[in-house]
């Protein structure tokens, strides 16, 4: 009598646990957390592409990427140029870059600056003259304000 | 095939535009881009060569569009 009347109160734990983990388990139902690495995922193979097609190597936590005899190392936020790829000892200089939206997943950030950068290097002058926002040809970009 | 068009965003690539590059009226694909240009300063770059591109052609799969950056 015990024995069923213990089974019988069992029965709702183990039917919930039955579900929650063998019906629906993780894996067939994704939450925040998964469609949050599924982005970040993304993101990295986004940059490995980017990284590729640009003949950009990856170097500890930055990307070398060599454009002429100018080198950049791109970081999620900061780039850094050094003159010559002759002369490693020439002084680098660096600049902070800002995309509008700040919340991109940072390989999506880095890849963005690899791909402008690969095509017109001169865009880092501008970055670093900080005088505003700048489209991948080099145009200053004005936002559109809406009242 | 369908060719696409994808933005990075915080909510990682998002798709802008799909279609089929045989059929698809291109100068109306190139219309919705300039719009997004004009209202967010993205320009197009073709994902298989890393290229900045002025007009999208039919010969491009996966457009790019890569938004502006400031300095600081």
């Amino acid at each position: 009598m015990v024995a069923t009347l213990a089974v019988v109160m069992m029965l709702p734990v183990v039917t919930v646990i039955v579900w929650r983990f063998w019906v629906t388990g993780p894996q067939r139902r994704p939450s925040n957390g998964v469609a949050a690495i599924d982005k970040l995922d993304r993101a990295e193979t986004y940059l490995r592409r980017i990284v590729a097609i640009t003949g950009a190597t990856r170097l500890g936590p930055y990307y070398v990427l060599n454009v002429g005899k100018t080198r950049f190392e791109v970081h999620d936020c900061y780039v850094c140029r050094t003159p010559s790829v002759i002369d490693p000892t020439a002084t680098p200089e660096g600049t902070c870059f800002y995309l509008s939206n700040q919340h991109m997943p940072a390989a999506e950030k880095i890849a963005t600056a690899l791909l402008q950068l690969k095509n017109n290097p001169r865009l880092f002058d501008r970055w670093a003259g900080q005088s505003g926002i700048f489209k991948a040809d080099g145009e200053l970009f004005k936002p559109c304000r809406s009242n | 095939m369908k060719a696409r068009i994808l933005a990075f965003s915080s909510h990682g690539d998002t798709t802008l535009l799909e279609y089929d590059p045989a059929t698809a009226d291109m100068e109306e694909v190139n219309r919705v881009l300039a719009e997004y240009e004009a209202k967010t300063g993205a320009q197009p770059f073709d994902v298989a060569t890393g290229e900045r591109i002025k007009k999208v052609t039919r010969e491009q799969n996966e457009v790019l569009m890569v938004h502006p950056i400031a300095g600081g």
